[in-house]
């Protein structure tokens, strides 16, 4: 980690902490303290997206551990959080599991998928991964939809209760759905964040830089691969539960393929190895798509000549060009940007 | 003591003026009308499904010009609020999450796409918001806030038999097979209701085959359909759907006649020829396009060309959409006529909704409710002669195939 100018490390602890300056202190606890406050100032609206960044956030982090970190590239991460959203779902519903019980269940039997599929990483990796991963995308919509309908709902959405907390609690409105989607997702922050300063992490990133010479020093590549496969799908299990009690219904159609590579697309966004570049990614690609669907409607009622389906080619094309502009102009991603920003801001008024 | 009479005598003027009009005040008090009533609407602008329901922008808007142009509802003039899901239900969600705390708030909701309907059912139910939407089972039902704004898909079919065992010369029983989407939309006609309902007429169901959305060829399917002899196909599928289908049947030189509902319209017709959709059966609830002697046609087409829409527009959801406007502004016109404005809420409004005898939209459709059906019951089949939908039979009544969980 870099350090403001004139400070430096002098103690193991200091060495090992995550937030080092007081300055630093001061920006985390205000942040938090601003992001916590958020429902009492911002809109609806934008309380929703945050919980649907807050969600995105989980599983970018995961995918981050497991293709920033690790190396192992991962098409299925949104068929990993159907997993986990199928199976609070029925626990909740079928099984009557309150909500906090049924959580960390759901993220470990995603988990237990997720290491299935990725036990071809053994032998295939890059391209050939990704088209073995591919098949979580296939199999488990398939097997939602087709294995025993009667409980998971088949093809049809599956209702699923707004999480009871006791004493009669219902968390029914976005707000409220706020106060448990945030405090997880900065939990599972600081989790991803933590994991690449152990021994595991640093397993992984050897991997990731060279798996033969990571191998010959004595890591176990199968093993360490398969851990990272499980922490993805982990954190996309607890995205995917999340996601169930949030949208208060689920489908096999809210888990697509197009959704996996968004996921990947939020990481490269945002900065890939990196979890400030997850947050980044998944903030930045949620906001826009949210931005430029309000556009349709608008350029349809101001230039009624264009007609519907023509303005509506609008929205895909800014999104399109907003992400083909920021990957020819910062292929590091806004995790980069912001690395630039911090520099210049520690270095200021002298450029070097 | 002079002063203190002058005062009281004042004072009681005063009282005697003013009493009199305070009591006309509490006895008639003054409602003020809303500025504006608006209606939400969330349909797919972008995403899979634009294709078809991309001109319900363009007729919800025009529909609004209509009725603001013939008084709005009581003086009021209406405002759509359309948002766009973008094939996303997430999307959506946030769509709804805005509409529903707007300020003021939309007093119906339409939702053009089943995803959307299934998924925000109960918050709609929540807030209390009466919502038409198109009619996968599981949107309307279990029976709230949420109205079909054409008949089920279960139910559709269930008419295309009727209309087939009335039309039907083979001496054998005729066979008919399913090729639909594999998606809730497309799935929705493959229950139990179907089945029997279909076996009830004498209607040999021979096939139950599903692609996706994103298929180009379904070859295989079409092959397995031929073996087993199928003298139709009816398909619940929309815009890309019934083209692949069809060009699938050209390409395997299989001559078999082919069958759709409401999704099957003009917008297959724009994206392959007039030649490929030639002699295939659609059904809908609502006239065609091409009946231009229809009022409501005639009126459509007034407003379509007025805000020079593209011709390539006219496809199934215009009317649709038009049909939607006018019956939100019929209930919430009958529910401020009963409950005045100041108690316009949507318990109201889903009272009338409920009330809905009937209702001819310009002429456009004929809509009834009633406790058990929360969607209408008339269609009409039409087939494609020389690029236009002509009707082939008389207006139908459809039977109810709701499934057995939700009755």
């Amino acid at each position: 980690m870099s350090l403001p100018c004139g400070t430096f490390n002098e103690t193991y602890a200091q060495d090992m902490a995550i937030v080092r300056t007081r300055t630093q202190w001061i920006i985390l606890v205000g942040g938090l303290v601003l992001l916590f406050a958020l429902p009492t100032f911002a809109g609806p609206r934008v309380i929703t997206l945050g919980n649907l960044i807050g969600i995105s956030v989980i599983s970018v982090l995961g995918l981050n551990i497991l293709t920033g970190y690790c190396g192992q590239i991962s098409l299925g991460q949104a068929a990993f959080m159907a997993v986990g959203a199928y199976t609070q779902a029925m626990l909740t519903v079928h099984l009557k599991w309150p909500f906090w019980a049924a959580l960390p269940v759901s993220g470990v039997v995603a988990a237990i998928v997720g290491l299935v599929f990725g036990t071809p990483s053994l032998r295939v990796k890059g391209f050939y991964l990704a088209m073995a991963t591919l098949a979580a995308q296939f199999v488990v919509p398939w097997m939602i939809v087709n294995v025993k309908p009667d409980i998971t709902g088949g093809i049809h959405s599956f209702r699923v209760p707004a999480p009871a907390l006791g004493g009669g609690l219902v968390l029914n409105t976005q707000t409220e759905m706020f106060y448990v989607i945030i405090p997880i997702a900065v939990i599972m922050t600081f989790f991803a964040k933590n994991i690449v300063r152990t021994r595991v992490g640093r397993a992984f990133v050897a991997i990731r830089d060279n798996d033969l010479a990571a191998e010959v020093m004595g890591v176990n590549v199968f093993r360490y691969k398969l851990l990272a496969f499980a922490i993805c799908s982990f954190y996309a299990g607890i995205a995917g539960a999340l996601w169930a009690h949030w949208m208060r219904n689920i489908a096999p159609t809210h888990f697509h393929l197009v959704d996996s590579i968004w996921y990947l697309g939020m990481l490269i966004v945002g900065g890939i190895g990196s979890t400030t570049g997850a947050v980044f990614g998944a903030v930045f690609i949620r906001t826009l798509d949210l931005s430029v669907s309000l556009l349709s409607p608008w350029v349809s009622s101001t230039f009624p000549a264009i007609g519907g389906q023509a303005s509506a080619a609008l929205s895909p094309l800014l999104f399109g060009l907003a992400i083909l502009l920021f990957i020819l102009f910062e292929p590091r991603g806004l995790y980069h940007r912001w690395e630039i920003f911090k520099a210049a801001y520690r270095l200021h008024p002298y450029s070097h | 003591m002079k002063h203190l009479a002058k005062f009281a005598l004042v004072l009681v003027v005063l009282l005697l003026t003013l009493a009199p009009l305070a009591a006309c005040k509490q006895a008639a008090p003054t409602v003020q009308k809303p500025t504006v009533v608006r209606i939400g609407v969330i349909t797919d602008a972008t995403g899979p499904y634009a294709a078809i329901a991309g001109p319900t922008l363009d007729a919800y808007l025009d529909a609004q010009a209509y009725v603001n142009d013939t008084g709005g509802i009581d003086g009021v003039p209406i405002e759509v609020v359309v948002r766009d899901g973008a094939g996303k239900v997430d999307l959506a969600t946030s769509m709804y999450t805005e509409l529903v705390n707007m300020s003021p708030r939309p007093v119906m909701l339409n939702l053009i796409v089943s995803a959307y309907a299934e998924a925000l059912h109960d918050r709609i139910a929540e807030d209390e918001i009466p919502t038409l939407s198109v009619t996968a089972t599981s949107a309307i039902y279990p029976r709230a806030y949420t109205f079909g704004m054409y008949l089920t898909y279960a139910d559709f079919a269930g008419l295309f038999a009727d209309w087939l065992m009335k039309t039907w010369k083979g001496s054998a029983p005729p066979k008919v097979a399913f090729l639909t989407w594999d998606s809730t939309y497309g799935r929705a006609i493959l229950t139990q209701e179907v089945r029997d309902y279909f076996k009830s007429k004498g209607v040999n169901l021979v096939a139950e085959e599903v692609f996706k959305m994103a298929d180009l060829d379904v070859t295989t399917q079409l092959v397995r359909i031929r073996d087993k002899g199928a003298d139709w196909i009816y398909s619940n599928s929309t815009a890309t759907g019934p083209v692949v289908v069809l060009k699938g049947l050209k390409q395997l030189g299989y001559n078999v006649p082919f069958a759709g509902a409401i999704g099957f319209d003009w917008s297959c017709m724009y994206i392959s020829t007039k030649e490929l959709v030639e002699g295939s059966v659609a059904i809908f609830n609502f006239v065609s396009w091409d009946e231009t002697d229809n009022p409501g046609i005639q009126k459509m087409t007034e407003y379509f060309d007025k805000a020079s829409r593209p011709a390539k527009d006219r496809t199934v959801l215009y009317p649709l959409g038009f049909q939607n406007v006018l019956i939100c502004k019929e209930v919430i016109g009958r529910a401020v006529k009963e409950v005045g404005w100041d108690k316009l809420s949507g318990e109201a409004i889903k009272a009338q909704l409920l009330k809905l005898k009937n209702f001819s939209a310009l002429g456009i459709s004929t809509i009834t409710y009633t406790a058990d059906r929360y969607s209408p019951s008339l269609a009409r089949v039409y087939q494609f002669k020389d690029g236009k939908l002509l009707p082939v039979s008389d207006w139908m009544e459809a039977p109810n195939l709701l499934e057995a969980k939700y009755k």
